[in-house]
């Protein structure tokens, strides 16, 4: 490493205000997992790290009076694992949580982090979509929220503003009867960077009939994905055989798939249908 | 036999050390005025250096060395740790620093500075001009007529060629019923020590001595190979080794050590010199891939009328170990079955990539992959019980065995496989093809809620044999002094190369059981010093407990014979009578006449004519018994992911005399861990340019603690004759025979059989696929 | 940049001064002569600089020394107390957990963590604390034995 000035506001206005972020020179710092990583390995070389952990609006999971729940960027990947709200409302996060990393990267890797590296094997990001969480960007001067499936752009590409920070994500109340899942692939049993994940949230009727249904694809396509097509081909199904088999070769085609050291595209697209099937198998066993 | 000490799972002697992490290791070590080195690296698989400017680097403040090529010693050598030997076949081809970068990785420069910091912005400051030149990868493609020449004169890449004829195979051919021809090939692993390998301080000290405090498995060798590498006697050189934190062979030579020296030669300084986690990926010697063409002739009963196997080894771009490695390659194939006619031809071959070495097993997990997948295909024709094909076809105790050409002095391989069958529920296995397994193991998670037919179960096992030392392939010369304080006490000073397995602690209980002494007054020497240790070859070939413990318990018999005269003078009674028990001196005929050890070392030291009781054995040991192991191993197969869950590994190794039992579960608990991911997961992979894709652990997967199946290690002790309380081997043998027990494994479940390792989740599909 | 922080390790309040870039896992080694935490990849991955912070498990690697600021930090070298094993030192001896002694520290404080949060864990509990620790030696076989038994030590 090299010469790097650090610092650790307490308030977001002071954070937004600091020079590497006017300058573009500074990183934002929060559990450091990949940063530090990135910064050893010399792929990026900042002037400043700028620690988010004080910050007070970044911190812990709340309630929002629509129903909702509102996570503080900084919150661990432990913190969203243990989270008792998330853990009864939104349990395909919590599921995706306790399937990233080890226990030490959990206990220091944030939710931000892990969604504003853009990364396409991003644990969180799927489950993010299919509850079609908001993101809450902030700058001196603005607030905004923005769709986080329209955040992410490509690989280590965002929406997020040079003077901008990611302060919080929402949840948006689920409608009664909503079960979701998140099913991880990967050749170990731990400590792996996903070859593939598929995210459900699904909603049926008293009759099993698929009211609504959201699916999303990781770390098969230069950004963590929707499955439209297959979404929209559930829609008004029960979850038979033949569905979940025709779902499953739609999810395989919605999805670009790259061949890497991890694994091959062919297989990623096979996994993809594989796990789509046993997602909604899964959901559909719950109802 | 019942012994005091040995045959005990005794504390091992380094633990209270490294438990509470004062033990220490290389990079602990802090010197005054220390330098932190460094080596720059070729980006590209195969350039010539046109032009290194290294004014700038020179000028950094802090800078203290920067080195290339031309300042290296005009010797070429080879860091490959060999005794010099008939077996040990040294082709010379390397500088410490390259001027022709034959790999992506290749050292061409190195500095010396006041800190990391520093360093690294030295080697950013180095500016070279390469002439890129064409490059290879692959052992079949470098062997091409059109492939670029890595080594002048080296004519299509061909390193070595060793043939081993026994016999006439093609009148065996003829002879067989059946013939089965195969090819199967292994991929790259790493050791992946958790010390990263290449730790080493270098000294160069004001007499013009080299000190080096390095982590090797070999310090004499080491030692050997840094004074050729340096030009320099053997003697001004002095290798002290602190704990070595894992070593699988990983450590069986030089691997940074030349590069300290110079660093510390050019400053007069200390140098630190630690490779990083990817560094030690590609900056010291992985397993070779191997080409096995096998073809075997076979009668009706099951007998081999002819075995051949021809390999081609990937040697990386330097010989390092791989032109005498193809040499054990031809053993184990040899000895591991009886066949009257007998051929192999081992090729070395280089390739545009990091260099290949020694890896806990050195060639036979390789070997026993294609043979026990291939024996497994046989004995499913010839409708034999897989565990019978072996029990008929191995060789056994009395016979003579082929690696050594001496007569086998035990056998525990029929306990092996009869145990281990126990263990897995053999008898309860369903031949492939039913996929009706509701059998064995309970308690199988059902993961999601698919239909069970997407899993589905099997078992299978393989059967090896290994070595317990190097003989006759190399002289393996080991030595011991062993010295009585006069509390009684001995010091065993031994060249130790105790990488964690407990080498030590065995040692140390195979002095104490043949002095008679409690363990506790057994100091074993715990850091080798070339200086003060005597010569012995280091930790490799299995060897520690059978020639280390020959060589300790010699040292410690002729100990045992002083005590005893000098007891007989204190006590007017004839040796003869005199026995040591739990360090007290007993005589057979009367028990009043007593003494302990402590008494008799005291008083040869200061009474009349005062000396120490001491002794010192330096030989050969007398042999070289083999070992054998059967591993059963049950797996799951998801068949829509392709993913193989090892749900048991049943291990039932014959080691000879077990000396310490919780030492030698823990090596076989150990290898299963390394097997199973050379089986399953675990993979260098390069891309197109030869750039290493996965030099970290993220990407490079070894298993974790949640991939361990269940374990059963089964220690079957068939006593040696020659070896120190019947001891034998076991540090390599555990990942032997796992990836082919794997493999058969999955063919029992899916009918299947995968010739390429590792067996990767595609791998299964495409071959679950092809067959459907 | 250079800062002052200051923090408590293994019960000693520290005063230090050291460069922002810095790791903790550097400057337990470097500047708290702390050899004890080991280096085996510095990138988080194989857990053997494992050092407890505030009583969670962080590889220190990842951690940057200004970040520990204020904060306790927990090294190997502060288990044993008074000159006796903590009891999971102990289980690591008895069960024959260590080999080469690499991933021993950051094992054992891994472990630790474990067992300060439930002294009396599952077998699947204590494999999924350890999960971020490599060990290439042992198979881990005896580590989760040693671990498991140390748990029931813990309770009495």
């Amino acid at each position: 490493m090299f010469q790097l000035a650090y610092y650790e506001p307490q308030t977001l206005k002071e954070a937004l205000q600091m020079d590497g972020v006017k300058k573009g020179t500074g990183k934002f710092l929060a559990g450091g997992t990949d940063l530090l990583v990135q910064i050893k390995r010399r792929k990026i070389e900042p002037q400043e790290l700028i620690n988010l952990k004080a910050i007070p609006e970044l911190k812990g999971v709340q309630e929002t009076g629509d129903g909702g729940i509102r996570i503080g960027a900084a919150v661990t990947v432990k913190g969203i694992m243990e989270s008792s709200l998330i853990l009864a409302g939104y349990p395909a996060m919590a599921q995706a949580a306790k399937e990233l990393g080890t226990p030490q990267v959990r206990n220091r890797a944030t939710i931000g982090g892990n969604i504003v590296n853009a990364s396409p094997a991003a644990d969180l990001v799927g489950p993010l979509l299919v509850y079609d969480a908001i993101l809450l960007l902030t700058s001196e001067s603005v607030q905004r929220r923005v769709k986080i499936e329209d955040f992410l752009l490509g690989p280590s590409q965002t929406a997020l503003g040079k003077e901008e920070v990611l302060e919080a994500i929402e949840l948006p109340a689920l409608p009664a009867g909503t079960g979701a899942v998140y099913l991880k692939h990967g050749l170990r049993k731990t400590h792996e960077i996903a070859l593939v994940g598929v995210s459900i949230a699904l909603r049926s009727d008293g009759q099993g009939v698929i009211e609504d249904c959201r699916i999303a694809l990781t770390a098969v396509a230069p950004k963590v994905i929707r499955a439209r097509e297959a979404e929209d081909a559930l829609k008004g199904c029960h979850l038979d055989d033949e569905t979940l088999s025709r779902v499953a070769h739609i999810a395989e085609a919605n999805c670009l798939p790259i061949s890497d050291v991890r694994a091959s595209a062919d297989y990623r697209r096979q996994m993809v249908g594989v796990l789509t099937k046993r997602g909604l198998l899964s959901l559909g066993g719950s109802n | 036999m019942n012994y005091q000490t040995v045959g005990h799972g005794l504390v091992k002697i380094d633990v209270m050390e490294k438990v509470t992490g004062t033990a220490p290791y290389v990079d602990d070590l802090v010197m005054p005025g220390m330098l932190i080195g460094k080596v720059l690296r070729s980006p590209y698989p195969h350039a010539a250096i046109k032009r290194i400017k290294i004014e700038k680097a020179q000028a950094l403040n802090g800078v203290k060395a920067v080195i290339t090529n031309q300042d290296t010693p005009r010797v070429k050598w080879n860091s490959a740790g060999f005794p010099p030997s008939q077996g040990a076949i040294l082709v010379e081809d390397q500088y410490i620093l390259t001027d022709r970068a034959r790999f992506v990785g290749d050292g061409v420069a190195a500095v010396a500075a006041v800190d990391e910091k520093t360093a690294q912005l030295a080697l950013d400051l180095i500016e070279i001009e390469y002439e890129k030149l064409p490059h290879v990868l692959g052992q079949d493609k470098a062997m091409e007529p059109e492939a670029p020449i890595i080594h002048e004169g080296v004519e299509k890449n061909i390193v070595g060629h060793l043939p081993i004829v026994i016999g006439d195979v093609e009148q065996g051919f003829k002879e067989a019923d059946f013939i089965f021809i195969d090819k199967y090939t292994c991929q790259r692993v790493n050791q992946v020590s958790i010390e990263p390998c290449g730790a080493v301080v270098a000294l160069y000290d004001a007499n013009g001595r080299l000190n080096l405090w390095t982590s090797t498995q070999m310090p004499h060798l080491v030692r050997r190979i840094v004074a050729r590498a340096m030009d320099m006697p053997v003697g001004k050189v002095r290798l002290i080794k602190p704990h070595v934190g894992g070593g699988f062979g990983s450590r069986l030579g030089a691997v940074n050590e030349p590069i300290a020296a110079m660093l510390s030669k050019a400053t007069g300084k200390p140098v630190k010199l630690i490779y990083s986690r990817e560094e030690s990926f590609v900056g010291s010697e992985s397993r070779h891939p191997i080409i096995m063409e096998l073809k075997t002739g076979v009668k009706k009963d099951g007998t081999f009328t002819a075995r051949q196997m021809t390999a081609y080894i990937d040697a990386g771009a330097y010989a390092t170990h791989t032109p005498s490695f193809a040499g054990p390659v031809g053993g184990w194939f040899l000895a591991m079955y009886k066949s009257p006619n007998v051929k192999y031809d081992g090729y070395s071959i280089y390739t545009n990539t990091p260099p290949c070495g020694a890896f806990r097993g050195y060639g036979n997990p390789q070997v026993v992959w294609a043979v026990e997948s291939q024996v497994d295909e046989i004995a499913e024709r010839l409708g034999l019980d897989p565990r019978e094909i072996r029990l008929r076809n191995h060789p056994c105790k009395g016979e003579v065995w082929a690696w050594s050409g001496w007569e086998i002095e035990s056998c525990g391989l029929e306990e092996a496989i009869e145990r281990g069958s126990q263990s897995i529920g053999w008898e309860n296995r369903i031949r492939q093809g039913s996929n009706t397994k509701e059998n064995s193991n309970q308690g199988q998670e059902t993961v999601h809620k698919v239909g069970p037919e997407t899993k589905k179960k099997g078992i299978g096992m393989a059967y090896m044999m290994h070595v317990s030392g190097a003989r006759p392939m190399l002289h393996e010369t080991g030595s011991a002094f062993i010295k009585m304080n006069e509390d009684g006490s001995v010091n065993v000073v031994y060249s130790s190369s105790d990488c964690g397995q407990g080498s030590s602690t065995a040692l140390s209980q195979i002095a104490a059981e043949e002095l008679g002494l409690p363990i506790n007054m057994v100091h074993i020497t715990q850091f080798a010093d070339t200086d003060t240790a005597p010569f012995d070859i280091g930790s490799h070939a299995s060897r520690q407990i059978y020639s280390g413990g020959n060589a300790v318990k010699v040292a410690a018999g002729i100990v045992k014979k002083q005590v005893l005269e000098h007891a007989a003078t204190m006590l007017e009674v004839s040796a003869s009578d005199l026995a040591i028990e739990n360090g007290q001196i007993i005589c057979l005929q009367d028990e009043t006449k007593t003494k302990s050890v402590a008494e008799v070392a005291y008083n040869a030291l200061y009474g009349t004519n005062g000396f120490e009781i001491s002794g010192v054995a330096s030989l050969e040991p007398p042999g070289n018994p083999p070992v054998y192991a059967a591993q059963f191993v049950e797996v799951e197969v998801d068949t829509e992911t392709g993913i193989v869950k090892v749900i048991k590994v049943a291990a039932a190794h014959d080691v000879g005399t077990a000396i310490n039992p919780v030492c030698v579960e823990g090596q076989i608990e150990g290898a299963v861990q390394q097997g199973l991911g050379y089986a399953l997961t675990e993979e260098m992979v390069f891309d197109e340019m030869g750039r290493l894709q996965n030099p970290n652990l993220t990407d490079y997967k070894i298993l974790t603690v949640k991939d361990m199946p269940e374990i059963d290690s089964i220690v079957v002790q068939a006593a040696s004759q020659t070896g120190p309380f019947g001891a034998k081997s076991v540090g390599e043998s555990g990942l032997v025979p796992t990836a082919a027990a794997v493999g058969n494994a999955i063919y029992d479940a899916l009918g299947i059989r995968i010739k390429d390792l590792p067996i990767t989740p595609e791998k299964v599909l495409g071959l679950l696929k092809a067959k459907s | 940049m250079n800062k002052d922080i200051s923090l408590v390790v293994n019960g000693e309040a520290r005063y230090i001064n050291v460069p922002a870039d810095k790791t903790l896992l550097d400057m337990i080694r470097e500047d708290l002569n702390l050899k004890g935490t080991k280096k085996g990849c510095d990138a988080g991955d194989c857990g053997a600089c494992t050092v407890l912070l505030d009583a969670e498990p962080v590889n220190s690697c990842l951690v940057l020394a200004v970040e520990a600021a204020n904060k306790e930090v927990t090294t190997i070298e502060g288990l044993a107390k008074g000159g006796e094993l903590h009891p999971i030192q102990a289980a690591f001896i008895k069960h024959g957990a260590v080999q080469c002694g690499f991933c021993t520290p950051g094992m054992v404080l891994a472990a630790k963590a474990i067992l300060d949060k439930n002294p009396n864990p599952s077998v699947e509990e204590i494999k999924e604390g350890i999960a971020g620790n490599f060990c290439r030696c042992t198979g881990y076989k005896k580590i989760v034995d040693a671990v498991l038994a140390s748990g029931r030590n813990i309770q009495g």
